[in-house]
């Protein structure tokens, strides 16, 4: 049986193999485990839990693609439930980019379309801000490390 | 219910509170105040459609917006973001956000009057 750490202060980590593949740290089975029941509650409809699982790892897949695009300006992308599901988005700059921001909006509209039952916003957190509002550690890391 | 014609007084009320507002001093609130005259005038612009769907937090609304109304996504969702920045996560908003968010919302108001019927 696998032991959740409570007392880690680090996102769940992801290993993106490939564009199809995702694997899960093995340290942060249990509690990515967490996160998805959360995402299963939220939003898995009458289909099976295989069903979910298959289409929620596509969207993370999606999310990551989205981060690697854009790896110049971001520190780090993570996925959770903080005021709703939500993506935030840490960059390196200590500014708000206004051109980033329209980008968001674009893969925002996008998840609208290809992951419809996923209702969530994304939000972009400039250098200074990532841990004054949100509390990452309990989020999936979708892209970086936030450093 | 607040009715088509609440949310535009709303608006209103809103924009007179910008008005009076020290933006330089609190420029926090005043994108914030920004941001929910954009709120009442989307609430103006599903009554006026008869949009229906639940609304009762930011999220749903949101989902709304995206949905129906993708064009005024980039507008709205910048000054959704930067209130969210500066009355959450201690963002100091400068005079350049400041002006892009007067922007944005004569942008929003704009699109939002040429869609009523």
């Amino acid at each position: 049986m696998t032991t959740l750490n409570n007392s880690t202060s680090e996102p769940v980590r992801l290993l993106f193999q490939s564009v199809e593949r995702l694997v899960v740290e093995p340290a942060d089975e249990a509690r990515f485990a967490i996160t998805a029941r959360d995402a299963e509650r939220a939003f898995r409809g009458t289909e099976s839990l295989k069903q979910f699982r298959k289409k929620f790892n596509a969207f993370l897949l999606f999310l990551h693609k989205w981060s690697v695009e854009r790896s110049s300006k971001l520190a780090g992308v993570y996925f959770g439930f903080l005021s709703g599901a939500t993506i935030a988005i840490c960059t390196e700059s200590t500014d708000y980019d206004f051109v980033l921001s329209r980008e968001i909006a674009e893969m925002e509209l996008t998840i609208v379309k290809q992951f419809p039952w996923c209702i969530c916003d994304a939000i972009q957190l400039p250098r200074g801000t990532w841990e004054s509002g949100y509390s990452l550690q309990d989020t999936i890391q979708i892209y970086g490390n936030g450093k | 219910m607040a009715t088509e014609s609440n949310h535009r007084k709303q608006a209103d009320h809103n924009q007179a509170c910008i008005d009076a507002l020290d933006a330089a001093q609190f420029p926090d609130w005043a994108v914030t105040m920004h941001f929910y005259k954009a709120v009442h005038l989307t609430e103006v612009l599903f009554l006026n459609h008869e949009v229906v769907g639940k609304r009762n937090d930011h999220q749903l609304r949101n989902q709304l917006i995206k949905t129906n109304y993708p064009s005024l996504w980039y507008d709205y969702s910048d000054l959704l973001k930067l209130s969210a920045l500066a009355r959450y996560h201690c963002f100091q908003i400068s005079t350049k956000q400041l002006d892009e968010a007067k922007i944005l919302l004569t942008r929003i108001e704009s699109a939002i009057v040429a869609m009523l019927k």
